[in-house]
């Protein structure tokens, strides 16, 4: 029987997205969470003595590829030899072979070169594995390389693809590299591919296993839910996968009504919600309130409640970080006299550019800003009417 | 749309009260405190929502009963049917139900959709009139607020643009300027210019780690170089100073090697001990053999001073003390007998002594004849005295017993009863017995005669009962015939009751007991018989016992008699036994004169002081054997005593009778001492001898082996052969020391070649060799030292990169801050976004309605001043009017009532030019109190001919030229 762990887009040291100013303590567990998950990934590895790991792409991060990372990746390399556990690498585009390395890892660890390679490895058991794959060279892939790979006509041992892509019918936010479908990947014959790229973990086949184990520690609000790696166990007639979480902080979304919008009450609330959260480890959440009555609360107010449960959380071990409160009123559609003007000019293009433009035209600002196409108008105007709303609750 | 009917169920403080107003113009009348105002506050609130807290308008929720809220009829003119509107407490704003004429019920998001989004507030500022708005034109009706109302004509909400403008605005100025400081991006973006600095730098900084590394790995490669060649002097050191510490045994080697390169040297084997053991052992012979010689003359002189002793002497003296314990066991035996005869005296006198005699007498006496006789008188003797004292007893008993029978007699005497008495007593008895019988007579008698009484009685009662019947019922019809006047026969009743009672009475008579009496009599006259001969003599005593009393005196009598007889018997019996008793005690006297014993001893010793005599008489006969016996000891003493004198006169003794013995045995020991002497004097020169000759013998076998070990190393003397001694062990010391060295050497990896190449150095030439490689060794040493230290600074810098998370943490801040950058720019956006849509708005409306309504107000202003005023314009200063002749007028200007007009005016041109958006009744609110009696004609005319809406006027003056069906008179005070 064959043990290993299918695992992607590590994205060590990757910066988090979030629009709050953290505290210190707060701030440095997000900065060490990558690492952490990655070590907990390690001991597991160990613990179960697996034959090796396989990692589909992007162990780096190319906002933050710092000498920092690659030390912490050799040591655990190390840790792995140590153990007798093999590792097997491909570069995805966020950390290309181009990039290079300042360190040599050590010699259990096989990367994969710009093409398609196969490397063959014995497991403690004695069973053959076969694995192919191919490293970015550069920070995207010029062709498709699906070609490359060997078409497995030996029907002796086990062959594990390694890919880092996206599946042509998907429909994800990241970069589009290496489009593949099933049917390539099947041609293949292999008994497990092992991809990378999409954060999001998915199934895309039961048999045999195709699956993104999604990456290993959430980094924005979009990426919320449990992370973790792929555990597989088997032999060249049956794969069995597991999902193991191993985030050190988790994203997730919630909702939570409140009856009153009294600074006290609207505190206390939340602060209980808090503390029932809290017994599942550390979070960044995204909460919105609904309010289902007349009551309403100013923004000094709010902006205060705000400011009260940030500080509650300055210097707790399993915090429970608002990254973004929302507060819904049910019975107050309010300035709805926005909507004869919406209906008027929305579909009025220059208005919007106009507005935008402010912005976009300042050379020291631009450079920081997203690209302007991912601006959504309406979205725009629907955090505008939000946020005037609560400007005009003073 | 036009409001049919109000159905008012409690609002403040109008109660129950319903309302028709199905008129296009109404006028409502009432007094001051008719309810006039809340009623229009109920108009407001069951169309748009009980007033909340936020509004400065009170509730009116009533306060003496529950019912809050009503409902409007109304007609919208897009409607088939009128629709009910009824708002109820429930939430704040109340619970909405719209029920259409259809039957269908409707929510409230369905009348805010029928009434175009319109709000309480907008309501009020463009359809209700009142005095108080009249008055400000110039305030109230500026040319924004006129774009305020227009704008908001089909939307909904109550905010008023401007005051969203100038929020937008400060927000947008807090978040963002051009060319700004202070605004949160700007502060945002110049930190994180430093930020991005920073991050440059260390960058750079993380490239040097390249260059380190390859810096790393060279000096690495040198210094293990400079270890090797290191490593290599210090084994030639080594060997060096192996050479030079082990340069004396090589040189002392090489010189044995030299003097051992001759013929070998011979000499016996352990030659030397064996010679000088061979000398030592003759030189002890040597002193053995004077020893001894010497000791062999001493004792020759010794054995010549001992004389032995003659044989036959020695024989009579041990003949002599052979007879040593005869003679003493005979001296012994004398003294033995001496003291037996003087004990036997000694018993003999103390036997005298006990018996009485003052000397011995031989002649007496003592044969068993003797004895038997004494014997037999002594047991006669004890046989007299036991009868004499058995008849004394019986005598002693027999006088007592007389005494006791005497006292009997007198005192049963004593208790004798009389003749006389018992002769009455026995009269008595009989009488008694004969008053038992009668008695026992008279009580049979008696029973029987009761019985006959009681047989007579029952008969008795029954005839009475029926005399009395007779006697009663007799009397009873007496009476009757005498009440009845019948003096007659109610005499004769009345007699016969009366002599039937008086018959009965006499028959009743008690009867005589006569035979009874007289037994009673007889028995009573018994009784005192007895009675009297009790009293009269003493007659308390058994008659058995006195009988038996007279027996008992008689029988007494003969047993005293019988006893007196048989005592005389017994006094004659004693008195024969006394006499026998004394002569046998004369006849003991006289047997003790025989026996010369004291008289005065007691008769029952006699039989013991014969035995005494006895035994006195045969100690005697034993004394004189004894005596005899020592006579014939003492005569064998004296022969034994002359014989001993004879034998040892010759050998010249003196005997003395106390120590013959003790002499004799002391001269014996001493022959014997000489005579063992002698002996072995003698047994000990002989063995010296034969010792002196072995020893000479021995003494010449070590000469020989001595002269075999010199012709060995052909020696001549022992000086020569010691030298030849030297020699050979010299020899042998040297070939010791050479194995030793070469085992040495060996072991240590010096081979032949370089061991005699080495003894040709010197040892300073070694040492300096030695020094060399030394210094050439710390040279080697220092500068890996200084390379190690390089790699040591290389190596903690590269630590020191490796550990340092500075790039990475910097990256981290500089992703937050742009997320915070792009998260306060999309805030900046959408907000600026808004602006200009409003901004956009507010323009549009600007341009296209407002002159619309101003020209509308231009001609109702122009029509209800009846052609007075021919203009309206707003320009920068605000609104004027042009009059007829052309001047222009701001409405303070002009007279209170125009510039109402004016106001007026506008509203009206407001809600005509809204048309298109909202068709809601007008509520007037005594709006025209200032205006006089033609002006009011006019408005009114307008109002009622020219507005196309419903229109609810409210006053407290009755105007009288409308017509009453469009007047409601609210007449009572509403309590």
């Amino acid at each position: 029987m064959v043990k290993f762990i299918h695992c992607a887009d590590l994205h060590l040291d990757s910066p988090f997205k979030s629009r709050t100013r953290m505290p210190g303590g707060i701030l440095n567990a997000l900065m060490d969470s990558t690492y952490k998950s990655v070590e907990r990934m390690i001991d597991f590895a160990i613990e179960n003595k697996v034959d090796f790991i396989v990692i589909a792409g992007d162990v780096f991060d190319r906002a933050n590829r710092t000498l920092k990372s690659e030390i912490f990746m050799k040591r655990q390399f190390g840790r792995l030899k140590e153990n007798g556990i093999f590792a097997y690498v491909i570069h995805g585009n966020h950390d290309p072979l181009t990039d290079g390395f300042k360190t040599v890892w050590p010699d259990n660890v096989t990367v994969f070169k710009e093409n398609v390679e196969t490397y063959e490895m014995i497991s403690s058991k004695g069973e053959r594995i076969f694995l192919h794959g191919f490293s970015y060279f550069l920070d995207d892939s010029y062709e498709n390389k699906l070609d490359g790979y060997p078409v497995n006509t030996m029907n002796e041992g086990i062959h594990i693809g390694l890919l880092h892509g996206t599946y042509s019918k998907g429909s994800y936010r990241q970069e589009r590299y290496t489009e593949f479908n099933l049917e390539t990947l099947n041609q293949k014959l292999y008994h497990y591919w092992a991809l990378g790229h999409i954060h999001q973990r998915e199934q895309l086949s039961d048999l045999p296993p195709i699956q993104y184990s999604g990456n290993i520690q959430g980094r924005h609000k979009n990426e919320y839910g449990e992370k973790g790696f792929i555990y597989v166990k088997g032999d060249d007639v049956y794969l069995d996968t597991k999902f193991i979480p191993v985030q050190d902080i988790m994203f997730s979304e919630y909702t939570l009504d409140v009856s009153s919008l009294n600074k006290q009450d609207l505190y206390q609330s939340i602060v209980e919600f808090k503390h029932r959260l809290r017994e599942k480890g550390k979070q960044i959440i995204q909460l919105t309130l609904y309010h289902d009555g007349d009551e309403i609360i100013s923004e000094p107010d709010f902006n205060e409640v705000i400011e009260l449960l940030k500080e509650d959380e300055r210097d707790l071990k399993d915090f429970v970080w608002i990254d973004n409160l929302h507060l819904k009123y049910m019975n107050q559609d309010s300035i709805a006299l926005l909507n004869d003007i919406k209906a008027s000019y929305s579909s009025n293009d220059t208005l919007f550019k106009e507005a935008v433009n402010s912005m976009y035209m300042d050379p020291r600002l631009n450079r920081y800003l997203l690209p302007i196409q991912e601006l959504e108008q309406e979205d725009l105007l629907d955090e505008g009417e939000e946020r005037l709303k609560m400007l005009m609750r003073k | 749309m036009k409001i049919i009917s109000l159905n008012i169920y409690g609002y403040g403080k109008i109660t129950e009260t319903e309302l028709n107003t199905n008129q296009k113009f109404v006028q409502i009348f009432g007094e001051n405190e008719a309810g006039k105002s809340t009623m229009q506050s109920f108009i407001h609130s069951i169309l748009f929502g009980f007033p909340t807290r936020k509004e400065q308008e009170p509730r009116r929720e009533p306060r003496m009963h529950n019912l809050y809220g009503g409902k409007l009829t109304v007609q919208f003119p897009d409607e088939p049917g009128p629709v009910e509107i009824e708002r109820i407490k429930g939430k704040v704003q109340g619970d909405v139900k719209i029920y259409l004429n259809d039957g269908t019920v409707r929510s409230e998001d369905w009348l805010i959709k029928k009434l175009n989004f319109i709000d309480k507030k907008t309501y009020r500022s463009i359809f209700s009139f009142d005095v108080l708005g009249l008055q400000d034109i110039h305030k109230n009706m500026t040319e924004d607020k006129l774009q305020e109302y227009l704008l908001r004509a089909g939307a909904l909400g109550s905010h008023e643009y401007d005051e969203m403008l100038s929020a937008i605005d400060a927000e947008l100025k807090s978040i963002y300027k051009k060319n700004g400081i202070n605004p949160k991006v700007n502060q945002e973006l110049e930190e994180i210019a430093g930020v991005n600095e920073k991050i440059k730098k260390l960058e750079q900084h993380e490239e040097r780690y390249k260059t380190l590394i390859n810096e790393q790995s060279k000096t690495e490669e040198s210094l293990n170089a400079k270890k090797n060649a290191l490593h290599q002097l210090e084994t030639i050191r080594k060997q060096k100073m192996k050479e030079v510490m082990y340069h004396s045994d090589i040189k002392a080697w090489k010189s044995l090697e030299d003097k051992l390169n001759i013929e070998p040297v011979v000499f016996p084997e352990q030659g030397v001990e064996r010679y000088e053991g061979l000398k030592n052992q003759s030189q002890q012979i040597q002193r053995d053999i004077g020893l001894r010689a010497e000791k062999l003359k001493s004792l020759k002189n010794e054995i010549s001073l001992i004389d032995l002793p003659d044989k036959d002497h020695l024989a009579c003296l041990e003949r002599i003390q052979k007879r040593e314990p005869d003679i003493k066991q005979k001296k012994l035996e004398v003294t033995r007998l001496n003291t037996a005869v003087e004990n036997l005296e000694d018993d003999i006198h103390n036997l005298q002594k006990d018996i009485g005699w003052q000397q011995e007498y031989d002649d007496v006496d003592d044969s068993n004849i003797v004895k038997e006789s004494v014997q037999k008188l002594l047991s006669k003797l004890d046989e007299a005295v036991l009868e004499e004292q058995y008849l004394i007893r019986e005598i002693d008993h027999l006088k007592s017993d007389i005494r006791q029978l005497d006292q009997d007699i007198e005192h049963l005497e004593d208790s004798q009863i009389g003749e006389e008495r018992l002769r009455i007593k026995k009269e008595l008895i009989d009488r008694e017995y004969e008053l038992k019988e009668k008695e026992k007579m008279f009580k049979l008698i008696e029973k029987d005669y009761e019985r006959e009484k009681r047989e007579r009685n029952k008969v008795k009662r029954g005839q009475s009962i029926l005399i009395i019947g007779i006697s009663v019922i007799a009397l009873l019809i007496g009476i009757y015939y005498l009440f009845s006047s019948n003096w007659l026969m109610g005499g004769v009743f009345a007699a016969i009751g009366i002599v039937t009672l008086l018959l009965l009475m006499l028959t009743n008579q008690k009867e005589d007991e006569s035979l009874k009496t007289d037994y009673q009599k007889e028995v009573h006259e018994l009784e005192d018989i007895i009675d009297t001969i009790k009293r009269n003599n003493d007659v308390d005593f058994d008659i058995n016992d006195a009988r038996n009393l007279k027996m008992d005196l008689k029988t007494q009598n003969t047993k005293r008699i019988s006893s007196n007889v048989k005592l005389e018997e017994m006094k004659e019996a004693l008195s024969v036994k006394e006499a026998l008793n004394d002569s046998l005690n004369t006849d003991l006297l006289n047997v003790k004169k025989n026996l010369r014993v004291n008289p005065d001893i007691e008769n029952k010793y006699i039989v013991d002081a014969i035995h005494t005599i006895r035994e006195i008489k045969q100690k005697r006969n034993q004394i004189n054997r004894h005596k005899l016996e020592i006579d014939n000891i003492k005569k064998e003493l004296r022969e034994f005593k002359t014989e001993v004198k004879n034998d040892i006169s010759s050998m010249d003794m003196q005997y003395d009778d106390s120590s013959i013995f003790y002499d004799v045995k002391s001269t014996v020991s001493k022959m014997y001492k000489d005579q063992s002497h002698y002996t072995r004097l003698d047994d000990q020169i002989k063995l010296l001898e034969n010792e002196i000759n072995v020893l000479e013998e021995r003494n010449s076998v070590s000469a020989q082996k001595v002269q075999k070990l010199f012709e060995y190393v052909d020696a001549e003397d022992e000086e020569e052969y010691y030298y030849y001694a030297r020699k050979h062990e010299e020899y042998h010391d040297n070939i010791a020391k050479f194995k030793e060295l070469t085992t040495k050497l060996d072991e240590e990896h010096f081979d032949y070649d370089s061991r005699n190449e080495l003894a040709r150095f010197l040892l300073a030439d070694l040492k300096e060799e030695e020094e060399n490689i030394s210094t050439q060794i710390e040279e080697f040493n220092s500068k890996i030292q200084h390379e190690q230290k390089a790699l040591a600074e290389i190596n903690s810098e590269i630590a020191g990169l490796e550990s340092d998370g500075k790039l990475s943490e910097l990256n981290h801040m500089f992703e937050m801050r742009k997320n915070q950058i792009q998260g306060l720019s999309r805030e900046y956006m959408s907000l600026n976004y808004i602006r200009i849509l409003i901004e956009t708005h507010i323009k549009a409306i600007k341009d296209e309605r407002l002159p619309i309504v101003i020209e509308e107000a231009r001609s109702i202003f122009e029509s209800v001043t009846r052609g007075r005023y021919i203009n309206v314009i707003y320009d920068e200063d605000g609104i004027k009017v042009r009059h007829s002749n052309g001047q222009l007028f701001h409405p303070l200007e002009l007279s209170q009532s125009t510039k109402e007009m004016l106001y007026i005016s506008l509203r009206l041109s407001l809600i005509k030019a809204l048309k298109g958006y909202y068709q809601l009744p007008l509520i007037i609110d005594d709006a025209f109190v200032h205006f006089d009696r033609e002006r009011k004609k006019i408005i009114m005319d307008y109002l009622r001919n020219e507005v196309t809406d419903q229109v609810l006027y409210f006053t407290c003056n009755l105007d009288s030229s409308i017509p009453s069906q469009q007047t409601i008179k609210l007449k009572e005070k509403v309590k």
